[in-house]
């Protein structure tokens, strides 16, 4: 029977234009279908825009007091009302962002960092090595993360830097089993086989073969990652052991808003709201970027 | 079920209902002894912010300590309700020698410790002679003028080599003679303050000296109370004397204080029924503005909270004798004056007090000098030309004491949180210096006990400091905080003039007419710059209606003994 010619060329593109789609475009084909993973990437885009201005302006000071009554609510000129010191809380909730973000990804990258070097030796090389990191691994989750951040931030003081630090502190081993349970997968992978009888160093095989295969989960894990360090940098500001003041951030403008909540919710909402919109688009762009990226992991 | 057993139910129903009503009315805390008015359960109830550091005589120190203290133990005299000194064991107040350095003091034969030993004047000896040695670090300096203070509070364990103050002697047992080196127009006002003045038995005490306090067993004193149990950190309670030698008896018979981190807990369980009364120990209760705001908007709560005008005074304290610090030195005039000058006006009280005193509720801006508004030596409203706000003098003056600004660099205030009123202010005045001078100054949280450490070892360079007077006379702001060597001197701000007025006005027996040196010397410290004033405090106190004889003055909550429950 004979084919129609129009049908068969319409095949033949569509064979040819989806075999010729790489894999991160056919996890951005995926990702696009999870409505949920795209209003978050909008949201945190918008959020980060949010951030990158308030770096250049604030409808005020944000640390400047006195700007109206203390306590008052919304009015045209606050859109979001003023704090118990009577400072602009949108202005402080914009700032905010930056500081959220900055510690979100600044852990990250540091987790990353520490994570995939270590993850990567301990499952290549295995043996002794592995044992050894293995165990302090196993060391590092036995230990509060709370404990040790703490510590670490009343010895070394209160910075952004050191809070990234403390919070990297206590979520590098996430990264780094991961990173050593897919590196130990890889290297029986036939194309790393190849490599190494081709004569390839280990650097090689680890920077050129196994880690760009590893890097989906990754990402994943990296994304997942953010919204726990927002979280926990908010609690230590909630404790009053963030981000030195008048630096705003989201967990101490709810900690300084927490005992008014009866005489001014607005003081404690605006973060609250901010911080749970914030976690809840990081864990849906993390959950669709892990559907985008390991098909098989879906749930 | 028969018939006769429901004949039998009838017939008790109406007892049963009126017994249902009786043990309604017991279990509402309505009960009230017939005729009185009172309630049967006379348990006072009430938190405080802060734990006990001790309740030894010769160690007493803190707030809290002192407004507990004041009901377990008793002195020769004591402050009234009104801040008059009146006898306490003493019969009547001293009989002073013509040349004011003999007090002769009359003791009651009636007065004994709730162990039964009778207080004898030669325990009041022992009780002086132990604070002057072994309280350097509290009061023990009230009887610096005592005979023989120099050698014994030089003494080292004296616990175990107890030397006398030489200058007191008992003719008897009810008869108390105490020689000073020279006229002290203040020493019975220091005898009548709540600290190192409270006589103890030496039979307990000497069985341990750093602990008899804690135990109550051990816990002996005179007062209309008495220890009888205490959770550190936790709670502590007391039950009244019976058959107490003083007067008024006490009628509230049990006394129990919860030591709570947030007195959020506190007004939260006050408004539950859990506490009778919220403020007592020490200095107000530190209700934050939030709550005070709230209370204020409810017609039934707002009746309950009151205001007391308290004798505190806070302000920014420069280093003056630390090498690194950038406030030190040029007095009268020059770039460390005009650095010292620019911070001081550079801040606007008026904005201060509204944004860390609830809207200007729990205290007021301290434009009079240090001294708070309403004890003798006040210089008086608006007279301290440091609390003027300018912040275009305030930036000339900058400029003229730190013309490249790496003077002001990287600068950190220091002050302890403990108080919702002092984090307040650090974070306002940094508003404000960063606002009015565009400096950014660091500011860092220090816990309580630290931040009184180091700032007394001249630990710092800029920090809170603050004073509450111990008694109404001028003589309690000045020689522990800015003179040479003064123990609260935590700046180290030393000035000539400033120590000459304050000497002639300490030796001066008329308070009246030492009135005006102190205030010359206050005006000195102006003209030095010597700190920047930020406000007077005001106690908050929660009382339920049914509470009879509860309050405070400017210095101490009322005696628990004066207190009645009603019934409610």
């Amino acid at each position: 029977m004979a084919t129609a010619p129009g049908i068969t060329e319409k095949y033949i593109e569509e064979t040819l234009a989806h075999e010729q789609t790489s894999l991160w475009g056919d996890a951005w084909r995926r990702l696009r279908r999870n409505r949920l993973a795209l209003v978050s990437t909008v949201f945190l885009t918008l959020l980060t825009l949010v951030a990158i201005i308030a770096q250049f302006w604030t409808p005020y000071s944000y640390f400047t007091q006195g700007l109206g009554p203390i306590y008052q609510g919304p009015t045209a000129q606050h859109w979001l009302g003023l704090d118990q010191s009577g400072r602009d809380i949108l202005s402080r909730l914009m700032l905010g962002a930056q500081v959220s973000l900055k510690v979100g990804i600044g852990t990250q990258l540091v987790v990353i960092v520490v994570g995939v070097i270590i993850g990567l030796v301990a499952g290549f090389y295995r043996g002794f090595l592995d044992t050894i990191i293995s165990t302090v691994i196993n060391i590092f989750y036995g230990i509060p993360d709370l404990l040790v951040a703490l510590t670490l931030v009343l010895l070394l003081g209160r910075s952004l830097a050191i809070i990234i630090f403390a919070i990297a502190f206590t979520q590098w081993m996430n990264m780094a089993r991961l990173v050593r349970g897919q590196t130990l997968a890889l290297r029986e992978r036939e194309f790393v086989e190849a490599a190494r009888s081709g004569g390839a160093k280990a650097s090689k095989i680890i920077f050129r073969h196994i880690l760009p295969n590893a890097l989906g989960p990754l990402i994943v894990q990296a994304t997942i990652g953010i919204p726990m360090a927002i979280l926990f940098e908010a609690f230590l500001s909630f404790l009053g052991l963030g981000v030195p003041p008048p630096t705003p951030s989201w967990g101490a403008m709810a900690a300084d808003g927490f005992h008014a909540i009866r005489i001014s919710p607005h003081i404690v909402l605006a973060p609250a709201i901010a911080l749970s919109l914030t976690l809840m688009a990081f864990n849906f762009l993390g959950d669709g970027l892990r559907d985008a990226l390991d098909p098989r992991q879906k749930r | 079920m028969s018939d006769l057993f429901v004949g039998k139910l009838r017939a008790v129903r109406p007892l049963a209902v009126l017994g249902t009503i009786g043990v309604l009315v017991a279990a509402c805390g309505g009960t009230s002894t017939a005729g009185t008015g009172l309630a049967t359960d006379q348990t006072l109830r009430f938190p405080s912010d802060s734990a006990i550091g001790t309740l030894d005589p010769a160690q007493i120190n803190a707030e809290t300590d002192v407004e507990i203290y004041q009901n377990l133990f008793d002195g020769l005299l004591k402050f009234d309700d009104k801040l008059n000194v009146v006898p306490d064991i003493a019969t009547k107040l001293p009989d002073i020698s013509s040349d004011g350095l003999t007090y002769t003091f009359k003791l009651n034969p009636n007065a004994k410790f709730w162990n039964g030993h009778a207080v004898k004047a030669s325990d009041f000896i022992y009780s002086f002679s132990r604070s002057a040695a072994e309280g350097q670090d509290a009061y023990g300096g009230n009887f610096d003028h005592v005979v023989g203070y120099d050698v014994v509070s030089t003494t080292k364990d004296w616990a175990h080599n107890q030397k006398m103050l030489s200058g007191m002697s008992a003719p008897d047992d009810h008869t108390l003679v105490i020689k000073l080196t020279s006229p002290w127009g203040v020493f019975t006002t220091e005898l009548a303050l709540a600290a190192a003045a409270q006589v103890v038995d030496p039979t307990v005490v000497n069985q341990d000296d750093a602990n008899w306090w804690s135990t109550p067993a051990t816990a002996v004193g005179t007062g209309p109370y008495k220890m009888v149990s205490y959770t550190p950190k936790q709670s502590i309670a007391f039950d009244a004397v019976p058959n107490w030698w003083g007067s008024p008896q006490p009628t509230v018979q049990h006394v129990k204080m919860d030591f709570i981190g947030d007195m959020a807990q506190g007004v939260s369980k006050f408004e539950q029924g859990g506490y009778d009364l919220v403020g007592y120990g020490g200095m107000g209760s530190d209700i934050s503005p939030d709550d005070i705001l709230r209370i204020q908007k409810d017609p039934t709560l707002s009746k309950q909270l009151k205001f007391v005008n308290k004798v505190r005074t806070i302000w920014v304290q420069y280093g003056f004798g630390r090498a690194d610090s950038v406030f030190k030195g040029d007095l009268a005039s020059g770039p460390a004056h005009d650095l010292r000058m620019a911070f001081s006006l550079a801040i606007d009280r008026a904005q201060l007090v509204q944004v860390a005193c609830a809207g200007g509720i729990t205290c007021s801006a301290a434009d009079g000098g240090l001294i708070t508004k309403g004890l003798k030596g006040y210089a008086g409203d608006g007279s301290d030309p440091l609390a003027k706000f300018d912040a275009t003098q305030a930036k000339t003056l900058l400029k003229s004491g730190d013309p490249t600004g790496a003077k002001t660099k990287n600068l950190t205030y220091y002050y302890d949180p403990n108080k919702a009123i002092y984090k307040a202010t650090a974070e306002n005045i940094q508003s404000q210096w960063q606002t009015n001078l565009g400096i950014h100054v660091n500011i860092q949280p220090i816990d309580h006990a630290t931040f009184i450490k180091n700032y007394t070892h001249h630990q710092y360079n800029l920090f809170r400091e603050g004073w509450q007077a111990d008694y109404d006379h001028p003589q309690d702001w000045f020689d522990n905080l800015f003179i040479k060597g003064g123990g609260s001197n935590g700046g180290e701000f030393t000035d000539p003039m400033v120590e000459s007025l304050v000497k002639k006005a300490d030796a001066e027996p008329d308070i009246n007419k030492a009135i005006p040196d102190y205030i010359s010397a206050n005006k000195q410290m102006m003209a030095d710059a010597a700190y920047a004033p930020l406000v007077y405090f005001k106690g908050e106190f929660l009382f339920k209606p049914y509470l009879q004889g509860a309050g405070s003055n400017n210095f101490n909550d009322f005696y628990w003994n004066e207190m009645k429950i009603g019934s409610h």
